[in-house]
């Protein structure tokens, strides 16, 4: 036990010394605030250019309409909203209270309106593009006025002004369920996808090389010697789980932290915010982590049967492939159907990782199917971390793939 | 657990490995506080008997055993063992390994006597320089630490001297004479002949997975009529008939 813990602890203690730990850590949510800053500024420009804009809602504007088009638009209520928008029946009225400066803007909209779209536009800031800002709120003000000038139904389905009311029942039990339920429901699986596809993309290749470090530097004989194989073994799984788990919460926490700012200032649509189901939460972490140590795991094993990183990439290149089969054959899984390959693909140890999220993310797992695949997930990584515990004894001081590769079929008619 | 003379005990060892048989039949024995000298042709299978001993290899048959037991890592007897092929972590930091194997030895004050040690040998300065970054030479210092660090019972150096300077070659030759004079048992592979005469008490030379020399360094000698050891091992290892001991 002391051995395991002290293999631990120069395990993840040497990883976190390493910049390319860092690197790699950092690079991912660096990458992704980066994205979202980039989409939020964009979508802030957009706004400005279509709405009302930010640059003039300090602004008091004034309208004075006379071509009866603004009819339907409640200035007293409405304009409640927009506080600073009030109406005028006389232009020369306006006009000198924009002079006077008790109003910034003043839209005037022509008896002649309907037949020449023309709305004159009066500030009385000197700025050479003033005009080209000012014609956003009056353009929205029309925009709005328009919908409720138009009455017939024809009209609004043709311009797909319809309202809709969405009832969604419970595959399991028929009970109704909204949108921030089936959300709540989808969260922990889906990012349990992610987080999975981030770990196997980000430490992948440290995983296979995991192993063969003590092979390429010769260092197998000293450490048989100073320890027992399987605290060894078990060592280096679990302090490639806990820098994984690291990296993980290095990734979660800015997203989190975007996740909760965008809500707050209202760029993450009210709707979008999720309460997290606990339980929901713990399950799929609990899938998360059998899969995890399952990776990692079989990396390891891999890494007692080959000689050196190289070969160990290509080896895990090749079970990466196998793991993200699911992916592959995403239609399977979308169309709802449990079919014998979806049963085949959520109990095959390999593939059963991403098969049981992507069930859940598309409601079609029950919860004690999900049981069992995490049972087995598990299982399969203590029996795999056992058999790379007995090849790395006996192959840990031979550098032949294709010897060590005969001796395990040796070793398993040993146990036999 | 009964404490006998013998610190290590091979009894009809046999092993076969990739359908090759590596070792046919091997007994011997090595007395507590000896220094026993296992020599050989390259290939005769020196290092697959020491691993064999130390559990690194399992035997197809007969019994190896460190202590009056098989060895384990968990055994009570402190093993200092220098294999053939050796090596360290290459980019971590001197004084970071030497802790680490000290730690899995049990040592509690394994950085302190790491920094002792490297002071000993001139290399206290680059406690903190990963070990890439160093010269051939002062890995093997290194290396010969790891070995040492634990005060051993029983060292087992494996072609200890090879590659060393002549420098290096007397410091780790002074180590094991220290570490004899304290009562360490220690077994030595080499292939340097005067090593053998100036060290041991008993030696064993294998040929064809056999003993065919096995006793006291005088007592081979006078079988081979005064001749010195690089003689004798010419005389067996050149295809000469030679009879077994």
């Amino acid at each position: 036990m002391r051995n395991l813990l002290n293999v631990i602890r120069f395990e993840v203690v040497r990883s976190l010394k390493k910049p390319s730990f860092w690197l790699a850590a950092l690079l991912v949510p660096v990458l992704f605030t980066a994205y979202i800053f980039i989409c939020a500024m964009v979508g802030y420009n957009t706004g400005n250019s279509i709405e009302s804009g930010s640059a003039v809602a300090d602004l008091k504007l004034a309208v004075v309409d006379k071509s009866d088009y603004l009819k339907y638009f409640n200035f007293t209520n409405e304009a409640d909203e927009e506080q600073s928008l009030q109406q005028y029946e006389e232009f020369d009225d306006a006009l000198r209270d924009l002079k006077n400066r008790k109003i910034d803007v003043l839209y005037y909209i022509p008896s002649d309106f309907i037949e020449n779209q023309n709305v004159e536009i009066y500030s009385k800031i000197e700025q050479n593009s003033i005009t080209d800002d000012y014609k956003a709120p009056i353009a929205a003000l029309l925009n709005q006025s328009a919908k409720k000038n138009v009455k017939t139904i024809d009209a609004k389905i043709l311009s797909s002004e319809l309202n809709y009311t969405t009832t969604t029942f419970d595959a399991t039990d028929d009970h109704v369920i909204d949108f921030k339920e089936q959300l709540t429901k989808l969260v922990a699986p889906a990012a349990a996808i992610i987080l999975f596809y981030i770990l196997m993309a980000v430490l992948g290749n440290r995983l296979s090389v995991a192993m063969t470090e003590e092979k390429e530097n010769r260092i197998s004989e000293l450490l048989l010697v100073s320890l027992k194989p399987i605290h060894l073994i078990t060592g280096k799984i679990i302090s490639l789980m806990i820098i994984g788990i690291i990296q993980l919460t290095i990734l979660l926490i800015p997203v989190a932290a975007i996740y909760y700012l965008g809500l707050q200032r209202g760029i993450i649509p009210a709707e979008f915010a999720i309460s997290l189901d606990i339980q929901s939460v713990l399950t799929y972490l609990a899938l998360l982590i059998a899969s995890y140590f399952l990776f990692t795991a079989i990396n390891v094993l891999i890494g007692t049967l080959v000689s050196t990183a190289k070969e160990a990439s290509s080896f895990a290149g090749f079970i990466v492939i196998i793991m993200i089969i699911p992916f592959m054959l995403l239609n399977v899984f979308t169309d709802g159907d449990n079919t014998t390959l979806v049963y085949i693909l959520s109990y095959f140890p390999l593939s059963a990782p991403l098969s049981l999220m992507l069930r859940a993310v598309f409601n079609n797992l029950p919860d004690w199917e999900l049981l069992i695949g995490i049972s087995d997930i598990i299982l399969t990584s203590f029996i795999i971390t056992h058999i790379a515990t007995r090849v790395f004894r006996r192959n840990a001081v031979d550098f032949s793939l294709k010897n060590n590769l005969k001796r395990f079929g040796k070793t398993r008619k040993d146990w036999s | 657990m009964p404490v006998t003379d013998n610190i290590v005990e091979v009894d009809h060892f046999r092993i076969k490995i990739g359908g090759k048989t590596i070792i046919k039949d091997l007994s011997f024995s090595v007395k507590r506080g000896e220094i026993f000298g296992l020599l050989g042709s390259n290939g005769c299978g020196k290092t697959t008997t020491i691993r064999a001993l130390l559990g690194i290899y399992e035997a197809t048959s007969g019994e190896l055993k460190i202590n009056g037991e098989k060895f384990s890592p968990d055994s009570s007897v402190k093993i200092g063992y220098l294999p053939e092929e050796r090596g360290l972590y290459k980019k971590e930091s001197v004084i970071d390994v030497m802790a680490h194997f000290g730690k899995l030895r049990g040592m509690r004050r394994a950085k302190a006597w790491s920094l002792r040690y490297l002071n000993q040998v001139g290399l206290r300065e680059y406690a903190k320089t990963r070990i890439d970054k160093l010269s051939q030479g002062q890995q093997q210092k290194i290396q010969l630490g790891i070995t040492i660090m634990n005060q051993p019972d029983l060292l087992i150096l494996d072609e200890p001297t090879k590659g060393f300077d002549p420098v290096n070659r007397k410091l780790l030759m002074d180590i094991i004479d220290d570490l004899h004079r304290r009562g360490c048992t220690i077994i030595l592979i080499t292939h340097y002949m005067d090593e053998v005469e100036k060290l041991c008490d008993n030696i064993l030379l294998l040929k064809n997975g056999t003993a065919c020399a096995y006793g006291k360094v005088m007592d081979i000698r006078k079988r081979f009529r005064y001749k010195n050891l690089d003689q004798i091992f010419i005389d067996i290892y050149g295809n000469k008939e030679t009879t077994r001991a």
